[in-house]
């Protein structure tokens, strides 16, 4: 129970506050949040599809890093899953459209799919609308992989997604 | 008798203080280590499982850490075999400006019709790293992956790439 306690403690105790430094070091950079229904067009039971969340983080306006993760919601494959990382590319073609392109690698399987290892590949592109400068509605269309399994399939997917500015330090700024 | 009221008495303290920041409120910060992680084990005497993942170190003290984690199967015959836990750890200075990171990992794992049992790992792990950049470091670690309820029981290798970086909070005291 005192360890506990002192755990507890030094969380509040410990932490450097920010100096003049670091607050004039401080950035912002984008960072968008998708949500995604994603279906895939063959499976050996029919179609099925997947409901999923994206995490983007950009390292300029236009080129992000992002996380992914998907589950199972319709067809026959529940169960079904994958988390993966990709790059991610928009091009802007109007004030309000943008061009989306997205390569993912990753770990999937479940559900009974033939997805071997489980190493997992994805590349999708499509538009995005944006229907205020901070959400948008977006429709893709790709292929999705598994290189050690037999499972490959067409999807079409359509989201919604969030744009906001993230506060950070950059760790250089220690040194 | 004491002893647990005063301990009681400090939790409250805690979270109302945490619970409710003050007009002295600011920021400060915390060091975090986001690190993509791939690993390999036996998961029976004739087969072996390689696994990706990724974690997020977030440290109580200069050199003790907490962290979460996921790892999710890429090659062997176990596709949809995760893992997923938390895990403590304590970062040394080793010989020749390395890293020496010392942890256990406890957490819950299975899929893929794996031997996991109930699935209650623990994976105690001892890892080298050296700096490549003021933000980034890479690491190679040995371990012992055990399911406490399980069939699966073995040494563990891995190497990992780590990024520094600053987890900003709202200062409660």
């Amino acid at each position: 129970m005192k360890v506990f306690l002192w755990l507890m403690l030094s969380t509040l105790l410990i932490a450097a506050p920010l100096t003049q430094a670091d607050i004039s070091n401080l950035k912002t950079r984008k960072v968008k949040e998708h949500i995604i229904y994603e279906t895939y067009l063959e499976t050996d039971k029919g179609l099925a599809s997947v409901f999923g969340y994206q995490f983007d983080t950009f390292f300029n306006e236009h080129q992000c890093f992002i996380l992914a993760i998907s589950g199972a919601v319709n067809g026959e494959r529940g169960g079904y899953g994958f988390a993966a990382f990709g790059l991610g590319q928009e091009i802007p073609i109007h004030p309000k459209l943008a061009l989306n392109f997205r390569l993912f690698m990753g770990s999937g399987g479940g559900g009974g799919l033939d997805a071997g290892g489980g190493f997992m590949l994805e590349g999708h592109m499509g538009l995005i609308y944006y229907l205020t400068p901070n959400m948008g509605l977006e429709i893709n269309t790709g292929s999705l992989t598994y290189p050690t399994g037999t499972f490959g399939t067409p999807m079409v997917n359509i989201g919604i997604q969030f744009t906001d500015r993230q506060i950070f330090l950059p760790w250089e700024s220690n040194s | 008798m004491k002893s647990p009221i005063i301990s009681i008495l400090c939790i409250v303290l805690y979270y109302t203080i945490t619970a409710y920041p003050n007009a002295l409120t600011s920021f400060e910060k915390h060091r975090k280590i986001i690190t993509t992680e791939f690993k390999s084990y036996h998961i029976s005497n004739t087969e072996t499982i390689q696994l990706y993942g990724a974690k997020q170190r977030k440290f109580l003290t200069k050199h003790t850490y907490s962290a979460e984690a996921v790892y999710g199967a890429l090659f062997g015959e176990r596709s949809g075999y995760l893992e997923g836990g938390i895990f403590i750890g304590q970062f040394m200075r080793g010989p020749l400006d390395t890293i020496v990171d010392l942890r256990v990992f406890t957490g819950a794992g299975g899929g893929g019709s794996a031997p996991q049992g109930g699935g209650f790992i623990i994976h105690p792990t001892l890892g080298f790293g050296k700096k490549i950049s003021s933000t980034t470091f890479i690491m190679t670690e040995i371990g012992y992956m055990q399911f406490i309820n399980g069939n699966i029981s073995s040494m563990s290798i891995g190497i990992s790439i780590n990024f520094n970086s600053w987890r900003l909070l709202e200062r409660k005291i």
